[in-house]
């Protein structure tokens, strides 16, 4: 009964001596049913006892993530773990196999990568002065032979010039300037500039020279200059050459330039006079780029040899060095921000728990075992004690692959509050079934069902495999079952992708009628008098002119029919709670007035829809009543005799549903009244036994629990009374509104909730409807056109139509009625009993927070 | 009207704004701050904080000077975000509010420059917010010739056009046969708090104009308001810092000097600008103000700037008590919807926190007793709703 109810809960007193506090917590956290009660949430978790060790193992975090980063950048595999119970049984072995103390492992790694990132972070530095050297020989080498080529080499070389005088270049081109070269002296600047500042560069020699300057710049090919400081990203440089007239007074305008060309961190070169030099200067270059080219390969070789080694599989390990370290650390941290929870005094750790039941003992197997493990060491003690605060116990459901995905469907909506009916269970059985009522068609139900199926079988395969499969198997069972029910409920309708399969064979049989009128008409008549098609819809609906008519009438009622089922069972369900609780003012006051009240209005409703249905109404369809009419008679004129009667002359029809209506309205004063009375005469009398009396009352109860296991319920019931009633404190004015509050809300509830439970047949009206649009608009022309024209048509029409069906009908309608059925789940079946305001139980477990850090992070 | 198409373009910008208000610190945190012993225990309490990435690569004994860059490189970075996410007149806008820092980090070079402090040095303490590639080019190019500095290179940086002007303001008010060597000379003695005055002055004249010309009513409405006290506050540091000011012995010169400082716009100006350029006493300046909003008020608390000797870290200076009053304005700001107000108030209100941290990191540094009053002097952004 784990999953119909929470676990029982048990809270007991964790007493850790301070030196086996790791060994203690490190047994304890492999045991996954903790659940730590943190003893002041408000403490920052900087201020507690272990917050160093988890500040450690961050940075440590930190480092291993760089050495990922370095090794993502060499493309090197690193080979994720699958299992993390292996890795955990490991550490474990590898602990006790130490001589030393186990929590001591912790500062053997963090010297151990504090070691090896110290090493990469020198081989990197080296590396990145290696690029950068680099980098400046082919600036330079570029320089060479841009200058070169911008200039022509001539223009280098030392010149007779006639006067240093002052010449205007602007706007002079390069051969005018080689011209002028002659008589006047230039000067010349050459250098390497990013790419980017080049337009600023360009706009201040403007306005330093007054113009009077000559400049261009040249592309270095871009492939070659890396930024090693930038994730090696790629950086454009060009160079530049400034001519400028050099002579005339001093060397203000050279003086100025240098500055610039400072402030820009502008590399200048200086070109060599003459092509002899020029040839030398090039392949002393060339030389030294061979040898930083070899240098960078053999430090590139001594990096990828230290990130190897935390590629590499070791022995007792099913993934990387890297990731097993990650996941230590994970581990550990993890064991720290627990043993944070817990209160230090003196050399002993205090911490509070929740356990479930049965758990103690394995908890007490646990502690035991330190001490055989290591020997020498205190174990922890455990001990029960009566809870603390005002939280009640969390609630802890069992779940496995199935139920999982339903509960945590209820879990979005809210946490059961510990002890109350799990709305889950039921979820597993009912939702599947309500999408399938609005799925409900054979062929796409069919589709959906073999994904369920393809899902199941080969589970094993698609979670090895890098399928994106793999994020839906986790609610196979889900689909498998929406997918049976949609199919299932097809049948029903018999519906096949908006044509219905005459699988039994029709009753009906095309006729005439032997009215002159109407002679022409094609008519259906019935084979045999006797004749019922076996299952489902006879077929013959879909060629008669008021099938739409029809088959809203009976979905309408189908679905009105589920809805008032659905909803009685949660009413139902309050009730049961009601009793577990003991709470028989909820019981008396408001599970049986609901009940009646619903059962004596939409219950009357859906009795006369099945009557009419067992009626034969052949021959005298004109008298038979609509139930909507009755209903709405049956509030505007009670005590009139019905006509036409659904049985009888109408009389003792009359008399039923006004004693129906009577009852009905009788319920709300007994659902709106009595409760905040007593509620408050309760409160008035707790008042006077004053604050004391309440404690003493509460004391007996904790008594009671620790005497006998079963006292958990009275337990859970006294916090039921302080969180949800809270009676104790409120005015009676709230109660009352309160009250007020929830009669509007199931009398008015009851009629728009049944009102709510009509989109499964709107949804089911919609799907089908959009099913036959598809196949007249693409199937239907060919099919019926026929011949080769026919045929290319069909064609067309099919791909289109197989894209619309995957597309609207698989696809969003899918998600549309999920969606549907989630609400029908949440508001209309559980605001009739859920209180959902219960608190999950997080059990202290390696597993899954290793899980969590296991899977490689998305980029 | 505006509020139905503001989400068309700004929406997004506006709900990252919406989004980063919540990393403000509490004032619990702040209580917390306070009872951090040594820098080391601050450093880590702010690593849990929304600041937590852009301290980790540091070492624990960050020194104050670099805890507050790496503060301003997060909220530069947020920012830079922001304007990455903005397009049309909310990028323009964006781009005025950074025009202030720029303003401050060019002064703070060429304050850098004439006191031969090294340019890397200048380099490294820039304001993040109000970087831009152009900054590292200044520098004095020959000499000490500043005012090729100002027409050489300040004017191609996107302050350029308050530099232009200034240039041709400081040179129109020379007497009429200026030389070269007046101009030259101008520059170089120039006092580089009264280039940011008067550029400060010109950028908010500046942006005021914008902001009424370019934006639409929701965000004029929250922004005019919040730039008018802004003008108010610098026209009364103004008035107050010039009272008893020895460089400006006669009153004809103060008076001058406060009126090309003193913003044009604002609730002070016009209707009282008679009155508070010729207050030259702190008395004489309540009486001033008094017609305007709470600024009498404000000033009532205000120490007397002619006995600046007194004062020690207890006084409740002017400057402190204008931004406790800024404070409030700027969280309300937030109250409004559809409006550009946000952005401006979001980073006016961090910079206060940044100066918080700042002012309490060095009280922690320096070791000073608890019951010392200077750890009540910091200005808690949104404070107000808590009460």
């Amino acid at each position: 009964m784990n999953f119909f109810r929470s676990q029982t809960m048990g809270y007991y007193k964790l007493i850790i001596p301070r030196e086996s506090a790791w060994n203690v917590m490190n047994e304890l956290a492999e045991l996954d049913c903790i659940h730590f009660v943190d003893y002041d949430p408000t403490l920052p978790m900087i201020n507690r006892p272990f917050a160093n060790y988890i500040k450690r193992c961050d940075d440590l975090l930190v480092k291993l993530s760089l050495i990922e980063h370095e090794m993502k950048k060499y493309q090197k595999k690193i080979t994720y773990c699958k299992d993390v119970n292996f890795l955990i049984k490991n550490f474990k072995q590898l602990i006790k196999e130490r001589s030393k103390a186990s929590h001591t492992y912790l500062d053997e790694i963090e010297n151990d990568i504090d070691k090896k990132h110290q090493q990469l972070i020198e081989q990197s530095t080296n590396m990145e002065n290696l690029h950068e050297r680099r980098n400046k020989l082919i600036e330079h080498k570029s320089v060479l032979l841009k200058g070169e080529a911008l200039l022509g080499q001539s223009f280098f070389q030392p010149a007779n010039y006639v006067a240093e005088g002052y010449v205007n270049l602007q706007g002079k081109e390069l051969d005018d300037i080689k011209i002028l070269q002659g008589s006047v002296k230039f000067n010349y600047l050459v250098g390497v500039i990013n790419k980017e500042d080049q337009i600023r560069f360009k706009r201040i020699i403007f306005r330093i020279t007054k113009g009077n300057a000559w400049m261009n710049t040249m592309d270095i090919e871009s492939d070659q200059i890396v930024d090693t400081k930038n994730d090696d990203a790629k950086i454009i440089k060009s160079v530049f050459v400034v001519v400028y007239p050099g002579g005339g007074g001093s060397n203000v305008i050279t003086n100025k330039l240098n500055k610039i060309c400072e402030s820009f961190q502008v590399a200048k070169y200086t070109f060599p006079e003459n092509n002899m030099v020029f040839q030398e200067k090039l392949r002393q270059i060339e030389t030294e780029l061979v040898e930083t080219r070899n240098l960078l390969e053999m430090t590139k070789n001594q990096v990828e040899a230290y990130l190897d080694d935390f590629q590499r599989i070791y022995q007792n390990s099913n993934c990387s060095q890297l990731e097993e370290l990650k996941l230590f650390l994970v581990k550990e941290k993890y064991l720290y921000t627990q043993l944070n929870y817990l209160r230090v005094q003196g050399s002993v750790l205090y911490g509070s728990i929740w356990l479930p039941q049965g758990a103690d003992i394995k908890v007490d197997q646990a502690l035991r075992e330190v001490q055989t493990n290591y020997e020498g060491l205190p174990t922890g003690q455990l001990q029960i004690s009566p809870p603390e605060g005002t939280r009640p116990p969390p609630t802890y459901f069992e779940t496995n692959e199935i139920t999982w995905g339903f509960q945590e469907i209820v879990n979005t909506y809210g946490m059961p509050r510990y002890k109350e009916i799990n709305p889950g269970l039921f979820t597993v059985m009912t939702f599947p079934f309500l999408f399938g009522v609005m799925f409900a068609d054979i062929g796409h139900g069919f589709c959906l069902l073999l994904l369920g199926i393809y899902l199941c079988v080969y589970n094993k395969e698609i979670k090895e495999s890098d399928s994106l499969m793999k994020h839906a198997l986790i609610v196979r069972h889900m689909v498998l079952m929406m997918g049976f029910w949609a199919f299932y409920n097809g049948w029903i309708y018999n519906d096949f992708m908006s044509v219905p399969i005459n699988l039994f064979g029709s009753c009906y049989e095309p006729g005439t009628v032997d009215d002159p009128i109407h002679k022409d008409e094609q008519v259906w008549v019935q084979k045999d008098e006797s004749c019922v098609y076996p299952f489902g819809i006879d077929p013959v609906w879909m060629c008669v002119p008021n099938e739409l008519t029809f088959m809203n009438s009976y979905k309408m009622k189908l679905a009105v029919i589920i809805g008032v089922i659905h909803m009685t069972f949660g009413i139902i369900l309050k009730g049961i709670n009601a009793i577990y609780f003991k709470n028989w003012i909820d019981f008396i006051f408001e599970f049986i007035p609901q009940i009646i009240f619903f059962t004596c209005t939409f219950g009357w409703m859906d009795f006369l829809i099945i009557y009419k249905w067992f009626v034969n109404w052949t021959g005298k369809t004109d008298q038979a009543p609509s139930v909507i009419t009755l209903m709405i008679n049956m509030i505007l004129a009670p005590a009139k005799t019905v006509d036409p009667p659904l049985w009888g002359d109408g009389q003792s029809e009359a008399s039923t549903q006004t004693a129906m209506l009577l009852i009905a309205l009788f319920c709300i004063p007994i659902i709106l009244l009595p409760k905040p009375l007593i509620l408050n005469s309760q409160n008035k009398k707790h008042q006077a036994q004053g604050p004391n009396g309440l404690a003493d009352e509460k004391k007996e109860l904790y008594q009671k629990i620790n005497e006998d296991s079963e006292g958990t319920q009275e337990n859970s019931e006294i916090h039921t009374e302080q969180s949800g009633g809270g009676g104790h404190h409120e005015e009676f004015g709230d109660i009352f509104v309160h009250q007020v509050i929830e009669t509007i809300e199931f009398v008015l509830g009851s009629i728009s909730n049944t009102a709510s439970y009509l989109r499964l047949w709107a949804l089911s009206l919609a799907h089908g409807q959009l099913a036959e649009v598809f196949f007249q608009m693409c199937l239907n022309g060919g099919i019926s056109g026929g011949g080769f024209v026919g045929a290319i048509r069909l064609l067309i029409g099919y791909t289109i139509f197989s894209m619309a069906t995957f597309g609207v009908l698989m696809m969003m309608d899918v998600m549309e009625c999920f969606l549907h059925a989630l609400r029908l789940h949440w508001v209309e079946f559980q605001n009739k009993f859920f209180k959902a305001d219960g608190y999950a139980f997080e059990k202290c477990s390696y597993a899954k927070v290793m899980q969590d850090n296991a899977v490689p992070k998305e980029e | 009207m505006d509020l139905c198409v503001f989400g068309v373009d700004d929406g997004y910008a506006e709900a990252i704004i919406r989004g980063l208000r919540a990393s403000f610190l509490t004032e619990a945190q702040y209580q917390q701050m306070k009872n951090c012993a040594s820098i080391p225990e601050l450093k880590s309490f702010l690593e849990e904080t929304d600041y937590q990435n852009c301290l980790q690569a540091d070492n624990p004994q960050i020194p104050t000077s670099i805890l507050r860059q790496r503060l301003k490189k997060k909220l530069a970075d947020e920012f830079e975000y922001i304007e990455a996410q903005s397009t049309g007149t909310l990028t323009k806008y964006l781009f005025h509010l950074r025009c202030r820092f720029m303003i401050d980090n060019v002064v703070n070079m060429i304050e850098g420059l004439k006191n031969k402090i090294d340019i890397e040095i200048l380099l490294s303490n820039i304001d993040p917010l109000g970087w831009f590639p152009e900054i590292k080019n200044i520098k004095v190019l020959e000499g000490d010739d500043y005012s090729s500095l100002y027409r050489d290179v300040l004017i191609d940086t996107p302050i350029g056009v308050y530099f232009m002007k200034f240039l041709e303001e400081s040179i129109e008010n020379l007497h009429e046969n200026r030389t070269l060597n007046d101009i030259q000379n101008l520059f170089r003695e120039m006092k580089p708090e009264y280039i940011r005055t008067s550029l400060k002055k010109m950028w908010l004249e500046d942006f005021y104009l914008f902001c009424e010309q370019e934006l639409m009513p929701t965000s004029q409405e929250a922004l005019l308001e919040l730039l008018k006290f802004e003008a108010d506050f610098k026209t009364v540091q103004v008035i107050y810092n010039s009272i008893g000011n020895r460089d400006l012995n006669t009153a004809a010169k103060i008076i001058t000097t406060r009126k090309q400082l003193c913003p044009t716009i604002g609730n002070l100006y016009p209707d009282c600008e008679k009155l508070y350029l010729q207050a030259m006493t702190l008395d004489a300046l309540r009486e001033a103000v008094k017609g305007c909003d709470n600024y009498r008020d404000l000033l009532k608390d205000a120490p007397d700037p002619l006995k600046r000797e007194e004062f020690n870290v207890q006084t409740k200076t002017l400057d402190d008590i204008m931004y406790d009053d800024e404070c409030r304005r700027y969280a309300l700001a937030f109250d409004g919807q559809g409006s550009y107000g946000v952005f401006y108030s979001y980073l006016k209100l961090k910079e206060q926190e940044i100066r918080n941290i700042i002012w309490l990191a060095e009280m922690i540094s320096r070791k000073l007793a608890k019951n010392h009053p200077g750890w009540k002097k910091i200005i808690i952004p949104f404070s107000h709703l808590g009460k």
